[in-house]
């Protein structure tokens, strides 16, 4: 424990509320993840970002490939970590290429859902897969989103495919993140487990009687709530025995979980890397997703500057992902190029934090895969995902250039397989991959 | 207990496949020819035309059901394969038709579904008798054809699981059997109050905090609360203790009326504020000597819990979006301002000199308030009447309140085998220490957690009384959203529900209460996505927007729900929901309107004027036609979209891959008329395939401003702003007469919006039936309708031609389908 470290107390981050001025990351736990506290091996985290509706194709594509590649006008921001990511373009789905407003059930999937009204099938998200091989953690996975819900809202499917709820609420966030502190309710959350978990087992048997009187599809649907339970259960067993290595101690009050504006994005966005920062380094969970923003919408405060600044009509996030990805000198263009910039800083502004957190060994980015990206580069267009990815050097990912493929040939599914195998999942395939990306590890 | 339907559904599944074997019918002979000649040039990987493909399917499943009633909708009405290619010869049609009917027979139907949000906290409301809103906790729902009851959306996931068990532990910690009642309640009788700071004291001698209780005391009146107008922040507010888990139910009981000094004052509206939740705005009309009383319970876990406890805030409001004569008004600064009734709205004002009585301003007067910070409720809710006897610390005591929990939980009569697992728990916890209330509240627990709480039975399962029993709640959650009663319970008891005039009786009379708004609030919002944000472009109103640009969208949306709702409860034709001579208003209605003015915010039947351009008729209500405008400044393509979706049930397929943007606001497209530029985008063929039909239809609504209201010219071009904080449209450049002219889906050609709406209820009323029985069905049975469904909707709405389509016989004729009832005996063969 750093000696500069404030003293553990028990302070809800409502006493944060008015004073929340973040304190640099560096600072909380003395600038080291939870493992290279305890001289514990290095875990393996990965963090997957959505970018929704269409980007900026013109200012996004840098002009060159390779090693000496120019960097793209939408990636300067990351200017100074060059050697810390690469551009991958052209990967895609190309059995599972779909259209229009629903690219979030699938851009982590990568299965072609079934677009006959009144069904949508999904399979498993790649980081649910990975959810599944890098725990246990306190928070098996989290999914984080503009707003709480399910469908186009979350990025992540669960095995069975379907939505795994997300939420938007930095408080519900921050409070699920960490066991409690203080004896008492660590001994009434241990007693609360033990009920639950006699609940769950009771109810259980129920459940398989239910299901016995059942025909197929029926069975099926109660297969998934067997599932479940046998999930929730595994998890109540986890969650025990890291109760008892108790809370991450680190100055609670430093970490911001109430904006100052209601309605910024840049603000969002940063609030939650915060907290995704924060949740790598005490260890709470090792998979985030995050769902950037809506296709249509929040119609977040930037947009009204944005579109000031360039001589734009003010418009909302859906008529800007149609109208700004088209032609490259249409002011809607620029707006969107003005979108894309300001995601790329936020990322490049996350990159440089866990950078700043001392690993077991190397950093805290150098084994954390982080993919950042979206399914269009103009409305409706499911071909070319813009792609960045970084971090993970020690799980041997090399960086510092843009890889071009052909059109159309090479599946998204392939750099899926190559981030779940350096993460040490034992997986062969994943949906339509044909063999990790070699390009991208050293 | 085996009924004999139940025997002819099994016999169904088992024996109707070998119909289709015996005759050497297999997807290889039957439908992949079909396909390979006539569908897979279009629907292929490369093309996906409409968005389906037909080259990777290779039988009929569970999983593509949907897609083969596509098909065979497609096939049957000669839509597909398309007029210019070779129609295929009518015998390998038939015998296409004929081999999937089958096959998607074969299959059976999926009558058990999970319990949706909604359902989940109506049901826990019910078997607990707390009055909490439980689904704030839940995660959302998928949905089916845009209904949060559909089977397939209703999926299963750890974290919802996890999430029920925490709502489940909430919701039975609030109850108590034998332990006493917790922690104390706060009341105060301002009637009777002499000294508010000393009364107040005496609380936060107990925890509680705040400056001091805003307000004037009025021996034998109560505490009156002066008005603000919305924007403004003086509220009566204070800090109630909250439990060291801060979990727990708090319940806050009012007692209310509206106090108005001086004649023709608008309305007060009360605001309750919680732990940073809004729990109710509403107005405030009780006289003195009839006042309201109001009890709200919320979980604690559900709110912001500070340090020093859960803040309760009561706030007296005005939102009246219109000036009102000789009080004071708002924004007199701009008199070239067209604005309907003068001078801006209505500003509460109080006169400090004045006492109460003279105020120009109205009150809401409390009489009296109880806090109960911890509240546990005794469990059976004293008004079940539950005949328990007398409750001991006793296993047999456990087993009678644990079998009266059982069947309230579960819907349906319990046998002791089947509840024996959770009294088996009870009595373990027992064992390990636990107290009796402690014990039994986790039995309780879960019975929630067990599937015939948290799942709809099939009203095909095959215990009779079981299948009844899921009848009964399919009938009630269809038309209440929340379990059924007692009579319902009874009739399924008797195994009398089947019967047709019975179920006739039942939906007469579940329609005919007022809970019944539990039915048509959320299935009007799905059926016609009401719950898109609605636009309001008013110039006149400008800066007063945001001073009751709420209240007024409310009230837009309310028109449509509570217009649906009356044309149902009266049983009026279908024609009705596009042709009416009526709508419902209330004050801020009416001055959008443009009609007489109207006292108080609810809503009612008003006659239309005969030169009102719009008429009646859901088409014409401001909201709908203001909503189709947020997502940009297509609203022709939107509103065109929609009816064609919901109206005229001719859904258009979802937008092809790379299409060109149609961007009307911009470089050569500025200022010319939108049909001119829709010809243009007509001309890409991608692109003309669904513009062809939704464009001619969205001419038809070019009359409604984007506000929903009646304009006779259009500007050229509309630029998107924002008026306080919310979209805006503002008309830019010239301006030109408004031509609505138009085509329907099968050529018939309209001048006005008139025509429009009189040629959708001569020529289109059937599909509008259909549309809506479709709606009513997936609604209804949380499954999209299949081939055979939609062929029994079919002969159901054709029953009803004649009489013109009553809209709650359509409700009884979807209640008595043999695809409401899982009741398949028609078709069953014998066994040999």
């Amino acid at each position: 424990m750093n000696p500069k470290t404030n003293a553990v107390t028990r302070r809800t981050v409502l006493r944060g509320f008015g004073a929340a001025i973040a304190l640099p990351y560096l600072e909380i736990m003395g600038g080291r993840t939870a493992a290279a506290e305890s001289g514990a091996k290095e875990p393996r985290r990965l963090a997957c970002f959505y970018i929704p509706g269409a980007i900026n194709r013109h200012t996004w594509f840098p002009k060159d490939t390779g090693r000496d590649y120019t960097l793209a006008p939408a990636h300067q921001p990351l200017a100074k970590f060059r050697d810390e990511f690469s551009v991958l373009t052209n990967l895609s789905h190309i059995t599972g290429r779909i259209s229009g407003h629903v690219h979030p059930y699938n851009w982590l999937t990568g299965h072609n859902i079934n677009l006959v009204p009144g069904t949508i099938t999904n399979t498993v998200s790649m980081d649910q897969v990975a959810a599944k091989y890098l725990g246990p953690t306190w928070v098996p996975s989290l999914a984080l989103s503009f707003a709480d819900g399910v469908g186009t809202t979350t990025l992540s499917r669960n095995a069975m495919g379907v939505d795994v709820p997300a939420t938007a609420n930095y408080r519900t966030v921050f409070e699920r993140l960490f066991p409690p502190a203080d004896k008492a309710q660590l001994k009434e959350a241990d007693a609360r487990i033990a009920l639950d978990k006699s609940v769950l087992d009771t109810a259980t048997g129920t459940v398989k009687d239910f299901q016995k009187q059942l025909g197929t599809d029926d069975r099926r649907r109660l297969d998934q709530y067997l599932e479940s339970i046998r999930e929730v259960e595994k998890r109540l067993d986890d969650s025990r025995a890291i109760l008892e290595r108790g809370r991450p101690k680190f100055d609670e009050e430093s970490v911001k979980t109430v904006p100052q504006g209601k309605n910024g994005m840049r603000e969002h966005i940063e609030l939650m890397m915060d907290l995704i920062a924060l949740a790598f380094q005490t260890d709470m969970t090792r998979v985030v997703t995050h769902s950037l923003g809506g296709e249509g919408g929040p119609n977040y405060d930037e947009y009204k500057d944005w579109a000031q600044k360039n001589g734009a009509p003010v418009r909302g996030a859906h008529d800007v992902h149609h109208k700004g990805g088209g032609d490259a000198a249409s002011p809607d263009a620029k707006v969107l190029a003005a979108r894309d910039e300001m995601l790329v800083a936020c990322f490049a502004r996350l990159v440089e934090k866990l950078k700043g957190v001392k690993a077991a060994d190397g950093t805290l980015l150098d084994h954390t895969v982080l993919l950042f990206g979206g399914a269009q580069i103009s409305s409706h267009s499911g071909k070319s995902f813009p792609t960045l990815l970084a971090g993970g050097r020690k799980l041997g990912f090399k960086h510092g250039q843009h890889l071009k493929w052909a059109n159309d040939k090479k599946p998204m599914s392939d750099l899926y397989l190559t981030i779940l195998q350096q993460l040490g999942c034992p997986v062969k395939a994943f949906k339509e991959s044909t063999g990790p990306l070699s390009e991208v590890l050293a | 207990m085996i009924a004999r339907f139940a025997v002819a559904v099994l016999a169904l599944s088992l024996f109707a496949p070998a119909d289709a074997r015996a005759a050497d019918d297999s997807f290889a002979t039957v439908a992949a020819p079909f396909f390979k000649q006539h569908c897979v040039s279009c629907h292929n990987e490369k093309k996906r035309e409409g968005g389906v493909r037909l080259d990777q399917v290779t039988g009929v499943d569970a999983g593509n059901r949907n897609l083969w009633t596509l098909v065979h909708q497609k096939v049957t009405s000669g839509e597909m394969p398309p007029k210019d290619s070779p129609r295929p010869p009518a015998a390998d049609t038939a015998r296409l038709l004929k081999w999937v009917a089958a096959q998607q027979r074969a299959l059976g139907v999926s009558g058990t579904r999970r319990l949706n949000r909604r359902e989940l906290s109506a049901a826990l409301r019910d078997v607990t008798g707390l009055n909490v809103d439980f689904a704030a906790a839940l995660p959302g729902d998928g949905t089916v054809a845009g209904f949060d009851t559909g089977a397939e959306a209703l999926q299963e996931a750890s974290d919802g699981v996890a999430q029920w068990l925490v709502v489940t532990r909430r919701a039975t910690d609030g109850l108590r059997f034998l332990d006493p009642p917790r922690g104390k309640t706060f009341a105060l009788n301002f009637r009777e109050v002499r000294d508010l700071k000393k009364a107040f004291d005496g609380w936060k001698a107990d925890g509680f905090s705040g400056k001091e209780l805003k307000g004037t005391l009025r021996p034998g009146l109560g505490l009156l609360i002066e008005s603000r107008a919305v924007g403004d922040r003086e509220e009566l507010s204070f800090a109630a203790p909250a439990p060291p888990s801060k979990e727990g139910v708090l319940r806050v009981a009012l007692t209310v009326n509206a106090f108005k000094p001086l004649p023709n004052l608008p309305n007060p509206r009360l605001w309750v504020r919680i732990g940073g939740k809004d729990l109710d705005f509403r107005e405030v009309t009780a006289a003195p000597d009839k006042p309201t009383r109001l009890v709200y319970e919320v979980q604690l876990g559900d709110l912001v819990v500070q340090p020093k406890g859960v803040t309760i805030s009561l706030a007296s409001k005005v939102e009246v979006p219109y000036a009102v004569e000789g009080f004071e008004n708002e924004d007199k600064s701009n008199p070239k301002d067209p604005v309907p009734g003068g001078t801006g709205p209505f500003r509460p004002f109080f006169d400090r000199k004045l006492p109460p009585e003279k105020q120009p301003s109205p009150f809401v007067v409390l009489h009296d308030i109880a806090i109960e910070p911890d509240a546990l409720t005794a469990w059976p809710p004293a008004h079940w009447n539950a005949k328990l006897g007398a409750v001991n610390d006793d296993a047999a005591s456990a087993q009678r309140l644990l079998a009266l929990w059982t069947e309230r939980a579960w819907r349906r009569p319990v046998a002791a085998a089947e509840r024996e697992p959770f009294f088996k728990l009870y009595e373990k916890l027992r064992r390990d220490g636990l107290t009796f209330d402690a014990a039994l509240r986790a039995a309780f627990r879960a019975v929630l957690v067990s599937a015939p709480f948290r799942y709809h039975a099939s009203p095909a399962h095959p215990d009779r009384a079981i299948a009844d029993h899921a009848l009964a709640s399919r009938l009630s959650f269809m038309l209440w959203g929340e379990p059924p009663d007692a009579e319902l319970r009874a009739l399924a008891a008797s195994g009398q529900l089947r019967e047709p005039a019975a179920l006739d009786a039942q939906v007469d009379r579940l329609i005919a209460d007022p809970r019944s708004d539990g039915f048509v609030r959320p299935f009007a919002v799905q059926w016609l996505e009401l719950e898109q944000p609605i636009t309001i472009a008013q110039a006149h109103i400008n800066k007063q927007d945001f001073r009751f640009a709420r209240y007024l969208k409310a009230s837009m949306r309310e028109e449509t729900v509570g217009y649906v709702a009356r044309l149902i409860a009266n049983n009026r034709p279908a024609s009705e929901l596009v042709a009416s001579d009526w709508t419902l208003m209330n004050d801020a209605l009416a001055r959008h309107y443009g009609y007489p003015a109207l006292d108080g915010g609810h809503l009612r039947k008003v006659t239309l004027r005969a030169d009102d351009p719009r008429g009646g008729g859901i088409l014409g209500h401001a909201g709908i036609q203001s909503m189709l405008c947020w997502m940009g400044d297509n609203w022709v393509i939107y509103r065109g979209a929609w009816a064609l979706r919901h109206i005229i049930d001719t859904p258009p397929p979802p937008p092809p891959l790379e299409v060109p943007e149609l961007n009307p606001s911009e470089g050569k497209n500025k200022g010319k008329p939108f049909r001119e530029l829709l010809k243009q985008h007509q001309a890409d063929a991608k692109c003309a395939v669904c513009h062809r039909t939704i464009d001619p239809l969205g001419f038809a609504f070019q009359n409604f401003d984007l506000s929903g209201r009646w304009r006779d010219v259009e500007h050229e071009s509309y630029k998107r702003g924002e008026l306080d904080g919310r979209i805006a449209w503002a008309g830019e450049g010239k301006t030109r007469p408004v031509d609505a002219a138009g085509r329907l889906p099968r050529g018939e050609e309209f001048k006005t919006f008139a025509e429009f709406k009189r040629l959708v209820a001569e020529k289109y009323q059937g599909d509008l039936v259909r549309g809506l029985s479709k709606n009513l069905f997936v609604y209804g049975t949380g499954r999209v309708p299949g081939i055979d469904d939609l062929s029994e909707l079919a002969e159901l709405s054709a029953a009803l031609r004649a009489k013109g389509y009553p809209l709650r016989d359509l409700i009884k004729g979807v209640a008595k389908s043999r695809a409401f009832l899982e009741q398949y005996t028609t078709e069953a063969k014998e066994p040999k």
